[in-house]
């Protein structure tokens, strides 16, 4: 087996408030292997983004501040590098798009010239050459009339087309691993489609990792090989697509699953996840998903369960008492 | 039965031509966010009002509730035509019409504890007070499944699921005939929002609710609603039973719809086939379909002639010339 070609072991990612100190990302593990994508599950300020944004050390600090950890990609250390260093990677080889592409893109600047930029700065392009890649780019996700959309900027386009232009941008350079954060969380349900679609192909045309994150689980059974659940910080269970879906492990995934509306169960009430996501800021002790768990007992009010395989189980989880 | 809200014809064009200098040099510019729908509510029942954003689903909400004046159309909610109800006679109607909003955060004020704000209506339209009011929000708080703790507590103090609970208890005050739900759901986390749909859920069985729930999630509206009407463009474009609509939607708008929708269960499923192109914006449409440039279906008179709904089935109807 080749080494995977991201390799996230034990981050940690905290940021300073006046309130106090907030672990946004603990002890966080992950491999994403070439050509694969793995997906992120997880609710409002599970640390999702933060991990995202870690990879490519764009944390704002401060207050944020990676505390611990590494991410090997293609074995090297990212967070050993220089910013220098850091520069000639970001939108290189590793590349990112966001979930609103309106406040992504600069908008005093054409969507042709900040395309082009990047031909320009990462492969050292003529002005020429760049524009012409940027045709290029355009016109494979699929941009209709491309010459046309580079003169303009990037409010008189739509949501839809926006997020290609940015899929364009962030394709240019041929990325070796593209994170994708919500990209699709601001876009109508039809649109939604036509972009999953279109990252699925691209992704099998130029053989790219993909890390995607999003809190829709739809939208993840579309796309993702394997996929992560998040949970106050932590991953919880990461799982091959099937396995996550036909047997969950984790109390917290079960209740994802079964919180959702589904046809075939409309005249049942809805399981719902009691109480609220809690506070990174004073997690529980013990297992964070204790006081909204069913099962929790007293070890896991006193001691947080690591991520690994359980006996009797397949895939790795953080729970004493995995299964339904 | 009688239909307790029944709309017809329901207009609201907004004319965004600016001053006269703007309508001169670019023409008329008319914005048809609703044109002319037609649908009824009976007592009982909730209908799911489902569409992208910017087709119309919010300005019909405000529209019935008249938060905004129509261009034209009528309303019937018991008995009368609430669009041309004098000013003076609206604030009843508003008492039997009550809303929930989508933004929890936004639609409480921050100033009030929560036994003001779902005391208010009660003193306004109960005439309660002191502590018959106090009674009063309890029973309302118990009934949205919040403890009688909270009475004296600020919005910011709750979160994003426990707000709604709020919002809903202040609309359920005045004990209103209608509610409308304008997309109560839609910021809620996952976990959360199970909680909230099944307080709906409940209130729809224990009080016999009708409710127009405006959403555009499809998952959201058919585990509710008993009745959808699909949304596109400004123009219903299909109205069925739940049942129907999912299993044999007929519009190729709705089929567009339901295939998008990604699901859990979707995950081994081939790719989804997609509606192409982008939502239509209704500014200055075309005389013929909305979906028109989008459509599989369309031919040559799609382009020109407007398709009004049929029953094509029983109760089952959709605005298509090819279906």
């Amino acid at each position: 087996m080749n080494r995977p070609l991201l390799e996230v072991n034990n981050l940690t990612v905290q940021f300073r408030l006046k309130r106090g100190t907030l672990t946004a990302v603990d002890n966080l593990c992950f491999t994403i292997d070439e050509k694969e994508t793995l997906g992120i599950v997880g609710e409002t300020g599970c640390g999702k983004s933060a991990t995202a944004l870690s990879i490519l050390r764009l944390i704002t600090a401060p207050p944020g501040r990676i505390v611990g950890g590494e991410i090997l990609f293609e074995g090297d250390d990212l967070l050993k590098k220089s910013e220098r260093e850091m520069e000639k990677i970001r939108g290189n080889k590793i590349s990112m798009i966001f979930q609103e592409p309106m406040t992504s893109f600069n908008p005093s600047f054409t969507i042709g010239e900040q395309i082009a930029e990047s031909y320009r700065i990462h492969l050292r392009h003529s002005k020429k050459t760049a524009l012409e890649s940027t045709q290029h780019i355009l016109d494979a996700v699929r941009v209709p009339s491309p010459r046309t959309i580079m003169a303009r900027y990037p409010h008189q386009l739509s949501g839809g087309m926006r997020q290609r232009a940015m899929i364009a941008m962030a394709l240019s350079c041929q990325p070796r691993l593209l994170i994708a954060d919500e990209p699709t969380t601001a876009l109508d349900v039809t649109i939604q489609a036509q972009i999953l679609e279109l990252l699925e192909e691209l992704q099998e045309k130029m053989k790219m990792a993909m890390l995607f994150i999003s809190h829709n689980l739809g939208v993840m059974a579309r796309l993702c090989n394997r996929i992560g659940v998040m949970y106050a910080g932590s991953l919880v269970e990461i799982a091959d697509k099937k396995s996550l879906f036909t047997s969950p492990l984790h109390p917290y995934t079960i209740g994802l699953l079964r919180a959702v509306p589904r046809r075939d169960r409309r005249h049942e009430p809805l399981k719902a996840i009691p109480g609220n996501v809690c506070s990174l800021l004073e997690p529980p002790p013990g297992c964070r998903f204790h006081p909204r768990c069913s099962k929790a007992k007293e070890i896991c009010r006193a001691e947080l369960p690591s991520l690994e395989n359980r006996s009797g189980h397949h895939h790795p989880v953080a729970c004493y008492f995995p299964g339904e | 039965m009688m239909a307790l809200l029944e709309v017809q014809g329901l207009t609201k064009h907004f004319d965004l031509s600016g001053d006269i200098l703007g309508r001169l040099l670019h023409g008329q510019k008319v914005l048809k966010a609703v044109d002319g729908i037609s649908f009824a509510i009976n007592e009982g029942e909730t209908v799911g009002l489902v569409g992208e954003s910017g087709c119309g689903k919010s300005t019909t909400a405000r529209l019935i509730t008249r938060l905004i004046a129509a261009t034209a159309g009528q309303v019937h909610f018991l008995g009368k035509d609430i669009l041309t109800l004098p000013a003076t006679q609206v604030r009843e109607i508003r008492r039997d019409i009550q809303m929930v909003f989508q933004d929890p955060f936004a639609s409480l004020n921050p100033r009030m504890k929560v036994v003001e704000i779902v005391g208010r209506p009660l003193t306004l339209y109960q005439g309660l007070k002191g502590a018959k009011k106090i009674d009063g929000v309890s029973e309302l708080l118990e009934l949205v499944g919040l403890s009688t703790d909270c009475l004296y507590r600020y919005p910011h103090e709750f979160s994003g699921g426990q707000r709604q609970r709020i919002g809903i208890a202040r609309a359920l005050a005045p004990r209103p005939r209608l509610l409308i739900a304008d997309e109560p759901v839609s910021s809620l986390d996952v976990s959360v929002q199970a909680q909230v749909l099944n307080l709906f859920g409940e209130l729809k069985r224990k009080l016999n609710l009708t409710m127009l729930f405006i959403s555009h999630d499809l998952n959201v509206v058919e585990y509710l609603a008993d009745t959808v009407a699909v949304m596109y463009a400004g123009k219903i474009m299909e109205i069925a039973p739940v049942e129907q609509i999912f299993k044999l939607p007929l519009h190729p708008y709705t089929q567009g719809l339901i295939a998008s929708n990604p699901t859990p269960e979707s995950y081994m499923e081939q790719p989804m086939p997609t509606l192409r192109g982008e939502v239509l914006l209704p500014l200055n449409p075309p005389p013929g379909c909305r979906l028109e440039p989008r459509c599989p279906l369309h031919v040559d008179r799609c382009k020109s002639v407007e398709p009004l709904p049929e029953e094509k089935r029983p109760r089952h109807w959709a605005a298509c010339h090819e279906v």
